[in-house]
C-alpha cells in the first residue's frame, strides 16, 4: 500500500480539527440533549424540596411562637402564683389597731416614740430576692420604731416588752444614743427593727 | 514549508470514521472519473463527470449543479491525480531514521524539481527491500513532488462539490497493490492511460518502484482523430473507446476505419511504448534488475485492441487488461470496470487499509 498523500498536511491538520470539532460540537448536543431533561427532573425535584422545607420551617416558627407563648404563659401563672401568695401573706397579717396595742403595751411610761414606720417588700421583689428558705423568708414586713426614752433600762425594757410580743418574730435595737440634751431630764434616743411574725398588713381588718 | 513527507501524512492521517459510502476518484483534465462503493460488499456505480471544459471557469454554485445533474456522490473521497505537473524521482539517501530520511529527502528535493520547494508538496515512500540492489549502501526512496497551488486548487474545487478529499496519490499507488496475489512477487509494467495524461509504472509486491506520468491522453489523440478525419469529437472519442464500449474496435471496423486509425494512432502508440520501455530501463538503471512479467492496461484505451497490439509488440511482454490483472470484488467486475479501475480501486482503498 502506497504511504503517498498528496493532499497539503495543513489541508489535512484543518479538515482534522474541524472533524473534531464536529465530533466535540455531536457530543456536547448530545450532553445536552440528555443533560437538560435530567436537569429539569432535578430541577423541578429540588423546587418541590424548597417549597417542603419552606412549609416545614413556616411550621417550625409558627411551633416555637406557640412554645414561646406557652412558656410566657407559664411565666405569667408562675408570677400572678407568687402575687396570690404575697397577697395572701399580707391578707393573713396582724391588723394595725392589734399592733398598736402591742406598741402601747410595750412602752414605758418616760418612753415615747418619734417614728413609726413599716417596710414591706413589693411582691415583685420578693420573686426576685429569694431567700434560703423562699421568697417568703426573704421578704417580711419590718416595723421601724424610733422614739426616746429616760434612759437606757427603759430602752432596756422596751426591747424586753417587745420580745415576749408572739406578733414579733425578732426585736433588734439598731441604735441607742444620747442626744446630748442640755436642759431637761437625760433621754436616750433609740432606733428598733421588729420583724412581724407571718407578715402584717396595718390595713387589714382585724381577725374575727 | 509546504511540503508533506511520508511521515508527516501517517502522523495526520485521520482517525477511522464508520463509513457507508466509499467514493473513489480519477482526476486528470477536465474530466473526472468517480467510482461509488456503497457498504463493503455493495454494489458499484461509475460515472464521468466533465468539470470543466478547456477555457470555461464554473463558480462554485455551477459547479455544484453539473455535479448534480452527473449524479455524483458527495463525501470524503480517495483521489488519484495523472499531472504531468507531478514530479516522480528516485533519491539514494544513507541509512537513517525516518525523520532524518524526511529531512534528507527535503534537501536533496530541490535539485530535482524546477521550482521553489517552499510551493510544493512533497512526500515520499520507501522502495521494497526485494527490489534493491543487494550492495548498494544506501535506501532508495520514490519521491513525489506537486506545485502546491495546483494541488489546492483541485481540492478546493472538490471541496466545492462535496468531495473532500482524504488522500490524493498518483494512479500507480492504488492500482499496484490491487496486482493480483498470484503474479504480485513479480515486477509488471502498469499503463493507466487518462484524459491528458497516462501513468506509466513499474511496479513489484505490490508497491510503485518507479512512476512516469506522460503528457500523452485520449484527448490529444481525439484532437488528433478530429483533425485528420474531419468527424465531430465525440465521434472520434467513441473510435476511441472513451467511456463506451470496451471493445472500440469493433465500431471501428464497423465504420471501416481500423487501418486508418491504426495509421494515425500507430506513432502515438510506438510513442507510448517507447516511454514505457524507456521508465523500465530507469527502473533498472537503480534498483535490482529483474525480468518483467506482463504489462497491465487501464484506463479509457484499455479496451482499445490495437494499443494493446502495440504495447505487446514493441515491449514484448503480454498485455493484460485491468480485469485479468487487478483483484476486484465481484460486485466491481462490470465490462466497463478496465475504465474505471483507478477509481474503482480508489474507493477499495479503505478495504486496503484494513487488509
Amino acid at each position: 500500500m502506497s504511504p503517498i498523500n498528496l493532499v497539503p498536511s495543513p489541508i489535512l491538520a484543518k479538515r482534522e480539527a474541524r472533524r473534531r470539532l464536529r465530533r466535540w460540537i455531536a457530543t456536547l448536543g448530545l450532553a445536552v440533549a440528555v443533560l437538560a431533561p435530567a436537569y429539569g427532573v432535578l430541577a423541578r425535584l429540588a423546587a418541590a424540596r424548597q417549597a417542603e422545607v419552606r412549609r416545614l420551617t413556616g411550621q417550625c416558627v409558627l411551633m416555637q411562637q406557640r412554645l414561646q407563648g406557652a412558656e410566657g404563659l407559664i411565666q405569667e401563672r408562675d408570677r400572678l402564683a407568687l402575687r396570690r401568695a404575697a397577697v395572701g401573706r399580707m391578707s393573713a397579717g396582724e391588723p394595725a389597731a392589734e399592733i398598736l396595742a402591742m406598741l402601747g403595751r410595750a412602752l414605758t411610761p418616760d418612753s415615747y416614740l418619734t417614728v413609726l414606720s413599716m417596710e414591706r417588700c413589693d411582691p415583685v421583689d420578693a420573686e426576685e430576692i429569694e431567700g434560703p428558705a423562699g421568697p417568703q423568708e426573704a421578704c417580711q414586713p419590718v416595723l421601724r420604731l424610733r422614739g426616746r426614752a429616760a434612759g437606757n433600762r427603759q430602752v432596756g425594757e422596751i426591747l424586753r416588752r417587745l420580745g415576749t410580743e408572739p406578733v414579733l418574730r425578732e426585736v433588734t435595737l439598731v441604735s441607742a444614743t444620747d442626744p446630748g440634751a442640755e436642759s431637761g431630764p437625760p433621754e436616750i434616743e433609740f432606733e428598733l427593727l421588729c420583724v412581724l411574725a407571718g407578715g402584717a398588713r396595718p390595713d387589714a381588718p382585724a381577725a374575727p | 514549508m509546504s511540503t508533506s513527507t511520508a511521515s508527516e501524512s501517517r502522523a495526520s492521517k485521520p482517525a477511522p470514521t464508520a463509513r457507508r459510502n466509499w467514493i473513489g476518484l480519477e482526476a486528470g483534465g477536465g474530466r473526472l472519473r468517480y467510482a461509488l462503493r456503497r457498504g463493503r460488499q455493495g454494489a458499484f456505480s461509475v460515472g464521468t463527470m466533465c468539470l470543466e471544459t478547456p477555457g470555461e471557469t464554473l463558480d462554485a454554485h455551477a459547479l455544484r449543479a453539473r455535479a448534480r445533474r452527473a449524479g455524483l456522490p458527495t463525501g470524503p473521497a480517495v483521489c488519484t491525480l495523472a499531472s504531468p505537473a507531478i514530479d516522480i524521482f528516485p533519491l539514494h539517501l544513507p541509512p537513517g531514521a525516518p525523520a532524518a530520511l524526511a529531512s534528507q529527502v527535503v534537501a536533496q528535493a530541490q535539485a530535482q524539481i524546477s521550482y521553489p520547494l517552499a510551493e510544493a508538496v512533497l512526500d515520499y515512500s520507501l522502495l521494497p527491500e526485494g527490489a534493491r540492489r543487494p550492495v548498494s549502501g544506501t535506501v532508495p526512496v520514490l519521491v513525489y513532488a506537486a506545485p502546491l497551488a495546483s494541488i489546492t486548487n483541485l481540492l478546493r474545487r472538490f471541496e466545492m462539490i462535496g468531495l473532500p478529499v482524504e488522500r490524493l496519490l498518483t494512479p500507480a499507488g492504488v492500482l499496484a497493490p490491487r496486482i493480483d496475489a498470484a503474479s504480485l512477487e513479480a515486477r509488471h509494467l502498469l499503463v493507466a492511460t487518462g484524459e491528458e495524461a497516462t501513468s506509466v509504472s513499474v511496479v513489484q509486491h505490490g508497491a510503485v518502484l518507479l512512476e512516469r506520468i506522460l503528457p500523452w491522453g485520449i484527448t490529444p489523440l481525439v484532437d488528433r482523430l478530429h483533425t485528420e478525419l474531419n468527424l465531430p469529437k465525440d465521434q472520434c472519442r467513441a473510435l476511441l473507446g472513451g467511456d463506451g464500449p470496451a471493445e472500440p474496435g469493433e465500431a471501428a471496423a464497423d465504420l471501416a476505419l481500423e487501418g486508418t486509425l491504426q495509421e494515425i494512432l500507430g506513432p502515438a502508440f510506438s510513442s507510448l511504448a517507447g516511454e514505457t520501455a524507456g521508465c523500465l530501463g530507469y527502473c533498472d538503471s537503480f534498483l535490482h534488475h529483474e525480468p518483467v512479467a506482463s504489462v497491465v492496461l487501464c484506463g479509457p484505451l484499455e479496451g482499445y485492441r490495437f494499443l494493446r497490439e502495440v504495447l505487446a509488440r514493441e515491449l514484448e511482454l503480454p498485455v493484460r487488461r485491468a480485469l485479468e490483472a487487478l483483484r476486484l470484488p465481484g460486485p466491481a467486475r462490470s465490462p466497463d470496470a478496465g475504465v474505471y479501475a483507478t477509481s474503482i480501486c480508489c474507493a477499495l482503498w479503505e478495504e486496503e487499509v484494513d487488509g
